[in-house]
């Protein structure tokens, strides 16, 4: 009970200072619980800004802009294929988008930042869809050709389910002759136009992702100088706390959403699994491991990006690495055609072993790197209820 | 409406203090003196949501004397809001989304009662008495039928569901009682989510929030209010009542350049309006409240956001701006034990307390914990 009191006394003494030389400004009104003085210089964490910024440099703009040039060259591919792609076209189309896919999943994970501003994530990619939103929604789209809606300021503002890759995949997977049929000239037109103006939205948004990044007044720049920024961080404890759950919430996408839900549940011991393996991230065009693979290489990449390695003991180097390695074989064991394998049977072994090491690893970089990195991963901040 | 004796909130501590010991007690704090003997200003006993660093949850009660308490130890399945019954005997949780399981504890006997939700169905974390107490109401995802639904269980009958009523919206979360609990306002956030996709959004461009104004006793719909069509990406979520008034908070799904106010309430002509502050501060609560609530008097209102490590505080009837308090992961807010004065808990384990009586927020009071207080905090009638 004293030491209660204690602490009252002195909080209240602390806290009605501040209250008092700040009054005139509701804006700095800020009282103050163990941080600091609002409207003071903000006190970074150099360990969190240093980790954040080699993270951010090191692994996170070199990826976007890898995935920036990808998706120019693949608008650039569309603008020289349309209004007729010849079959050789679609085919170096269809390269694009898997090449496309594969270096979005190496971003996938990371939604902080200027890839949530706007909704870009969800215009790159949105998945898991619901009810076949992207299917139905390629449809209208195609139904009623509109030259109109497919200009950029028009085609930003569609449903988030015609911008970006899943639609892309539905328009070169599937109907792959509607491509090539000689009597209509107009429908493969209106389709290749469609594409056009997905691939057109998908470099622009990348771009702009980029541009964002390294702009002068932009986040890598603001917390190279120790500052907050207006819409994404408040600090560098901050900033590094949300890029660290960001990756962690890998783990969850890479097996719950895209190992464990295809695979399907089991009802009552003794019963085969329900598969559902049109849940399968990108079965049109059989990436569904390739995009695994390059989520486990992009998490790798991170884990090592925040620069932390010399404080891990030889020990928990070698845990780590041999955790990569082992769900990185497993993630090789999978079938290359995982939606065939999972309707024959035969895949729902190697993705049980995959989900058991991929579970290994992500116990050895959730212990190992919020410790290295001295940051807690947020609690109610983090929940989005 | 029975009033406990200090002989039952004497036994309903001693529960407390034997379910805290149900491997849970590492994390109890050392308790003060026999509160009975306390100033009457003194006694006030809180209830929340927790989890600990190895990722036990469950519910907890916190006095300032007492310390923290392990209520209903759930290990595995995460709470979210605790209420309380009007008879002021039985504290319950139902688990947050995609969870299937509610906890009653009758403080009394200690005995709890588990209930789980309809096949296809889950809870959002919160329940609300009706106002008789003889029915609870739960705001629950049917999520193959992909539509908001709330929940009629029978409190005597071990709180099994008798009927349901549709939210009239997606994704239905808060809910509160309104005119004398004969309405039932219900806070419909408008997200699609799904249990096969846990915490994925699936309707980000089409979401349509609005609050629900239902009647009590049959569900039928009164009066359906929405936000402008530009603001359709302001997730409505989180209640607080300050007499007719319902006031709401939202968390905006969408990044942008412009600052939006998150926290309004429904006036009595039965339209919207947002309360105002700063520009820089809306920003600095990226996007985010978590939970609100009125000081005793009714004549404060305070919004916290986690994300943005602050709690805003306005005077109600005059919409006035009045200052904000940093604290880090703060979420929780209870009623404090007079008038003006509010309690914040955070997920760091603190417990603050912050008077308004000069007009202004103030620290008066400042408390840890080795708890992770969830997202929101009751204050519980004694």
């Amino acid at each position: 009970m004293i030491r209660f009191f204690s602490a009252l006394m002195i909080c209240m003494l602390s806290v009605t200072s501040v209250v008092q030389a700040e009054e005139d400004d509701p804006a700095n009104d800020v009282s103050i619980v163990g941080v600091s003085i609002e409207g003071a210089a903000i006190v970074q964490n150099e360990t969190h800004r240093l980790a954040s910024i080699r993270f951010i440099e090191g692994y996170l703009v070199p990826a976007y802009e890898a995935l920036a040039d990808q998706m120019r060259g693949q608008a650039s591919a569309w603008k020289r294929a349309c209004p007729a792609p010849t079959k050789a076209q679609v085919n170096q189309l269809q390269e694009h988008y898997k090449q496309t896919a594969g270096l979005w999943a190496q971003v996938e994970f990371i939604r902080f930042g200027p890839a949530s501003f706007l909704l870009r994530h969800e215009r790159v990619n949105h998945w898991p869809e619901r009810r076949n939103a992207v299917g139905r929604a390629v449809s209208t789209l195609i139904a009623h050709p509109d030259a109109e809606a497919l200009t950029p300021k028009k085609f930003i503002r569609a449903s988030v389910a015609v911008q970006g890759l899943p639609a892309l995949e539905r328009l070169l997977f599937t109907q792959e002759s509607a491509w090539q049929s000689p009597t209509e000239e107009d429908a493969i037109a209106w389709r290749c136009a469609i594409g056009q103006a997905i691939a057109t939205n998908l470099a622009t948004i990348s771009t702009d992702i980029v541009n964002d990044w390294k702009e002068a007044t932009g986040p890598l720049a603001q917390a190279k100088a120790g500052q907050s920024h207006a819409l994404y961080f408040t600090d560098a404890s901050d900033l590094g706390r949300r890029l660290l759950t960001d990756q962690v919430s890998g783990f969850q996408i890479m097996g719950d959403i895209k190992l464990a839900l295809p695979r399907g549940t089991t009802l009552a011991e003794g019963e085969a699994p329900i598969v559902k393996s049109g849940k399968l991230e990108a079965w049109r065009s059989g990436q569904s491991k390739a995009n695994l693979l390059a989520n486990l290489g992009a998490m790798k990449a991170m884990t090592y990006a925040w620069g932390t390695i010399s404080t891990w003991s030889a020990a928990q180097q070698a845990d780590l690495a041999t955790a990569f390695e082992k769900t990185r074989t497993s993630f090789d064991a999978l079938p290359d055609n995982m939606k065939e394998a999972l309707e024959a049977g035969t895949a729902q072994a190697p993705i049980e072993q995959a989900l058991i090491d991929l579970r290994l690893l992500r116990a050895q970089v959730a212990t190992i790197l919020p410790k290295s990195l001295e940051l807690t991963l947020g609690f109610n901040a983090l929940d989005g209820d | 409406m029975p009033i406990r004796s200090a002989h039952s909130r004497r036994k309903f501590l001693q529960g407390g203090l034997a379910l805290g010991s149900l491997g849970l007690s590492a994390f109890v704090t050392t308790p003060g003196e026999g509160w009975a003997r306390e100033p009457i200003a003194q006694r006030s006993l809180f209830v929340s949501g927790f989890g600990t660093g190895s990722q036990q949850y469950g519910a907890a009660t916190w006095s300032p004397q007492a310390g923290a308490k392990a209520l209903i130890p759930t290990h595995a399945v995460r709470l979210h809001k605790t209420v309380q019954s009007p008879d002021r005997r039985t504290i319950l949780a139902v688990a947050r989304r995609p969870g299937t399981t509610g906890y009653a504890v009758d403080q009394q006997t200690g005995a709890q009662t588990k209930f789980n939700s309809a096949p296809q169905r889950h809870f959002f974390g919160h329940a609300l008495f009706s106002g008789d107490g003889t029915k609870l109401y739960t705001t629950e995802n049917a999520y193959e039928a992909e539509e908001g639904r709330i929940g009629i269980r029978e409190v005597e009958d071990t709180y099994a569901q008798r009927a349901d009523w549709s939210s009239y919206g997606i994704g239905p979360h808060d809910l509160v009682l309104s005119k004398g609990g004969s309405e039932v306002v219900i806070a419909n956030g408008g997200i699609l989510t799904h249990p096969d996709q846990p915490r994925m959004k699936l309707n980000i461009d089409t979401m349509d929030p609005s609050l629900a104004v239902v009647d009590a006793k049959t569900g039928k719909l009164l009066h359906q209010v929405r936000l402008p069509k530009e603001h359709h990406q302001l997730s409505i979520r989180h209640l607080a009542r300050a007499g007719n008034t319902v006031l709401f908070c939202c968390q905006d799904q969408i990044q942008r350049l412009e600052t939006v106010s998150l926290v309004g309430q429904l006036t009595k002509q039965g339209e919207l309006s947002l309360f105002d502050a700063p520009g820089e501060i809306w920003r600095r609560m990226q996007g985010y409240v978590g939970s609100l609530e009125t000081d005793p008097s009714e004549t404060y209102l305070v919004a916290t956001s986690p994300r943005g490590g602050l709690a805003l505080f306005w005077e109600i009837d005059s919409g006035r701006y009045l200052g904000a308090l940093h604290a880090p992961d703060v979420c929780g807010a209870a009623k404090g034990g007079q008038a003006g004065e509010l309690v914040l808990s955070t997920g760091a384990g603190d417990m603050l307390t912050v008077s308004l009586a000069s007009g202004k927020p103030t620290l008066v009071a400042h408390q840890t914990t080795s708890l992770r207080w969830d997202n929101h905090l009751t204050r519980l009638a004694l």
